[in-house]
């Protein structure tokens, strides 16, 4: 097949031809059974690639990553925005490279753990503490960083439910995605790993 | 007042309320979202400082990308993976994308074509590339009953013919004939001229014809 040949039957099969331009190719072809068997081939081949679009897919969701995390790992925001309110924290889960977000987790076998950063804004405060289901509700402190306080944790896949206790004043995360009801009448946030 | 580290990841405007009422800024749903934007509103709306316009991106084009990187790989966990490297590199560099210059859906093809091919590289030169998971297609949960059932036979005897086929031809043919980008956006997609895209997808066609021919 001559190449100026393929390309006419590249620019047929692709719809660049126009009308009269195209039924003069498949006359042509006519007369010769190789250019007629070769766009036969073409077009099929076409219809068969036409079964693989259109197909619907959703990937897992997005996990965006944080402009100075290390390239090791892959940060996951877990709260909002920050509220108006005179302290702020916030959770951030560290995973490992290539265990991607925590969807994918339970599709490429369990983690054995997950880090946690916990951290909370109150430079006003003399001391801050985590309490929560992960240790027992038995408030650890947490380090100064400048204005803020933090932690690390590492936890097994699971929800957990805490709270700060800063200066002594039990105080629910203002950032935290869920809440559940404790069993004093107040919400206890609620960490999901 | 507390104030807080402001990150690049947490950002915030002023319309977005109380964070415990809204839909959170955590992973990113992949499920489709009304068009309220066009995809230059919504870069225009992320470069001013509001993270929530990435997901409205995402959600439109994200199966395109999953698409792409699914033909090119035949595996289901590289595709996934790839799609995730596509929207870091486009979370990280959308504050430069200028949108007078190009669609959306383009440089997130380009991305995407590069992410592949790099990705394809390093996987030869750690010798991780065997067949694929080539039937992936037919296994993949996520497609409707439908489109696991019809065709599922002749999907994977094209694919297995597709997956055979050198990369440069198969970044061809699966963004003309199966994602239907003309070759204008294809040019700018890969940055090849329009004469060596149609020739890539003659010979990439041929050899694709053939290799279902001798039953691949």
């Amino acid at each position: 097949m001559k190449r100026r040949d393929r390309e006419w039957v590249r620019a047929l099969v692709d719809g660049e031809l126009d009308a009269t331009t195209a039924e003069a190719l498949r006359a042509r072809a006519r007369q010769q059974p190789e250019l007629a068997a070769y766009i036969a081939r073409m077009e099929g081949l076409r219809s068969n690639l036409a079964t693989l679009r259109g197909v619907s897919v959703s990937p897992r969701p997005f996990v965006a990553p944080q402009k100075n995390a290390e390239k090791s790992g892959r940060w996951l925001w877990l709260m909002g925005p920050l509220a108006a309110v005179g302290a702020a924290a916030a959770v951030f889960v560290l995973k490992p490279a290539g265990q991607g977000g925590p969807d994918a987790g339970a599709a490429q076998g369990e983690p054995a753990g997950v880090e946690v950063r916990l951290s909370f804004a109150a430079p006003q405060a003399s001391e801050v503490r985590v309490a929560g289901d992960f240790n027992g509700w038995q408030p650890e402190p947490l380090a100064r960083e400048g204005d803020r306080w933090a932690t690390h944790l590492r936890l097994p896949p699971g929800r957990y439910a805490y709270m700060y206790v800063v200066d002594g004043q039990w105080t629910a995360d203002p950032e935290a995605h869920s809440f559940r009801d404790d069993e004093f009448g107040r919400k206890n946030a609620v960490l999901h790993l | 007042m507390v104030q807080t580290s402001v990150m690049r990841f947490s950002r915030s405007s002023p319309g977005e309320g109380d964070p415990r009422g809204g839909q959170p800024p955590g992973p990113m749903p992949a499920s489709p979202v009304p068009a309220v934007d066009d995809d230059q509103a919504l870069v225009a709306r992320f470069q001013a400082g509001d993270a929530s316009a990435f997901r409205p991106l995402y959600s439109r084009h994200a199966p395109a990308v999953y698409r792409l990187a699914l033909r090119m790989t035949a595996s289901t966990a590289e595709a996934e993976d790839i799609t995730q490297v596509v929207f870091e590199r486009a979370w990280l560099a959308l504050d430069r994308f200028r949108t007078g210059e190009a669609q959306v859906s383009t440089w997130l093809y380009r991305v995407a074509a590069n992410a592949c091919l790099d990705h394809l590289k390093s996987a030869r030169r750690r010798h991780e590339r065997g067949s694929g998971d080539e039937l992936a297609w037919q296994a993949d949960p996520r497609l409707s009953p439908e489109a696991q059932v019809a065709g599922a036979q002749a999907r994977g005897r094209v694919e297995r013919a597709l997956q055979a086929l050198p990369e440069k031809y198969r970044l061809v043919v699966v963004l003309r004939d199966i994602e239907e980008r003309p070759y204008e956006e294809i040019r700018t997609i890969l940055q090849l001229p329009i004469t060596t895209l149609k020739m890539r997808a003659v010979r990439g066609r041929e050899k694709l014809a053939a290799a279902l021919e001798q039953g691949t």
